[in-house]
């Protein structure tokens, strides 16, 4: 993957002003990026999905332009092929779990599901062992449940990059572990690129080939692959130890 | 003795309908548009909508009247172009009952819209769907409950719409004579039967759209789908 990633964004809310200025190149297969609440993580997540248009700046993604302030560029989010997983996965509530996979399948006015897609809903259902809950709505499921469904509807449509806000802080700590490890195993087999954020210290040595801290609207800081990290004690500072073993 | 009260209540319950898919079409555009776009006297095209809840029905049918009437801009316009006349016509009180109905439907769609999770309609568009296909199948579903208990209301409200009709549309035995005014009618014309017949059907007809709308109205999509 090769991502550039520069854009501005003032927010002004309640007399408080915010400023988001990231610049950001990244060509390894899995960026995370890390930082306080507050600092810009999912601004900057949102700009790349299209949700939210930067007001100056550029991203592009694999050589095509996404985004370009100076030539009026702004691909909507549908046309980006970008698949993203909400922090608590915004699974449509009034779809069951077959039904979220395949909606963004479905043709026309009837709802059609070809074979083509029909197949690859099975398939997603299978991958991610959900057949017993084919029929199930995300109100029923557990939280591990709700996110192997989102990534399910995500990977459904074939994207070309994956993003994900924060997608282990809602589950239990046991549970979280092990979605990781899952994480990993999924993100191998399918080989798709992916953009995380995250606030979690122990997501990083993990699940990230590159690591990126933003502070306060800035890059603060780049790390690739191997690094350590920890957290002393009594702080909220990252040390960042660049060496030992590599990531996934 | 039936066929005297069926008359005006086929007559109300064919203005009701009418006038209350009318003010659902309106409500929910205007809804959504208030609930999604920001642009420069939003507020006060909002207080404008919700104006006829709160104006006397007689007042909105003046309006009606200075507009519609054969000298008004859309009167004319219409009785040059196509040779409509609205006014004494059950089709004018459909027009004046869908105006008086239109906030209920508007306020409840509002609400229903703008508590519809921002994220759902993006968690659509990252999947690639259409602006029109985020609406229908995500934001339209979601919203529907809210939509339907506001729906509900408004026909309630046109099936007891008085003022503005009278005003608009008069008071012509089986062509405009709803129910609520043919009771005005009888108790003028001192006939207390008629009267009591025809305010009982009233009042079952609205207790039964109330007691539908109460059902509707418990089942948010949150509740429904105990989110």
């Amino acid at each position: 993957m090769q991502l550039e990633l520069h854009i501005i964004k003032d927010l002004r809310a309640s007399g408080r002003h915010f400023r988001l200025d990231v610049d950001l190149l990244a060509d390894t297969e899995s960026v995370v990026i890390y930082g306080p609440s507050g600092a810009g993580k999912s601004l900057t997540l949102q700009c790349l999905a299209g949700f939210v248009a930067p007001d100056a700046g550029r991203i592009s993604l694999d050589g095509a332009t996404l985004f370009d302030a100076t030539h009026r560029i702004n691909v909507p989010a549908r046309d980006r092929g970008i698949g993203y997983v909400f922090q608590d996965y915004a699974l449509f509530p009034h779809l069951t779990v077959a039904g979220n996979i395949g909606v963004a399948l479905q043709k026309g006015w009837l709802r059609r599901l070809d074979e083509v897609a029909r197949a690859r809903v099975e398939d997603m259902l299978r991958l991610f062992e959900l057949q017993d809950l084919r029929d199930n709505y995300p109100s029923q499921l557990s939280g591990g449940q709700r996110q192997r469904t989102a990534l399910a509807r995500s990977l459904a449509t074939q994207p070309r990059l994956l993003l994900l806000d924060e997608p282990f802080s809602a589950l239990d700590p046991a549970l979280r572990e092990r979605m990781r490890q899952e994480f990993v195993e999924l993100r191998q087999r399918f080989n798709l690129p992916m953009v995380m954020i995250t606030h979690d210290p122990a997501d990083l040595e993990t699940l990230a080939q590159e690591l990126v801290v933003i502070d306060d609207g800035r890059v603060a800081r780049r790390e690739t692959a191997p690094f350590k990290v920890e957290v002393p004690q009594g702080t909220s500072t990252l040390r960042v130890i660049p060496g030992g073993a590599r990531a996934a | 003795m039936l066929s005297e009260a069926a008359v005006p209540l086929l007559l109300t319950l064919k203005v009701a309908g009418w006038a209350t898919l009318l003010a659902l079409v309106a409500g929910v555009a205007f809804a959504f548009l208030l609930a999604r776009m920001r642009f420069p006297g939003r507020e006060v095209l909002d207080a404008m909508l919700t104006l006829p809840m709160v104006m006397p029905p007689t007042v909105l049918g003046y309006y009606l009247l200075v507009l519609l009437g054969k000298r008004g801009p859309i009167g004319a316009f219409l009785q040059e172009n196509f040779g409509i006349n609205l006014i004494f016509t059950w089709q004018g009180a459909v027009i004046a009952a869908a105006l008086v109905a239109f906030p209920l439907v508007y306020k409840a769609a509002r609400a229903a819209f703008e508590d519809v999770d921002a994220n759902f309609e993006r968690a659509g568009r990252s999947l690639g769907f259409s602006e029109v296909k985020v609406f229908f199948r995500i934001t339209l579903p979601l919203a529907w409950h809210g939509i339907l208990a506001g729906t509900m209301l408004a026909f309630a409200r046109a099936l007891g719409e008085f003022g503005a009709t009278l005003m608009v549309a008069g008071s012509l035995p089986g062509r405009t004579q709803t129910l609520s005014i043919a009771i005005y009618e009888a108790v003028q014309a001192g006939d207390d039967d008629a009267a009591n017949r025809l305010v009982i059907i009233v009042s079952v007809l609205c207790i039964f759209v109330l007691v539908v709308a109460g059902r509707v109205l418990q089942g948010s999509y949150r509740r429904a789908f105990r989110y």
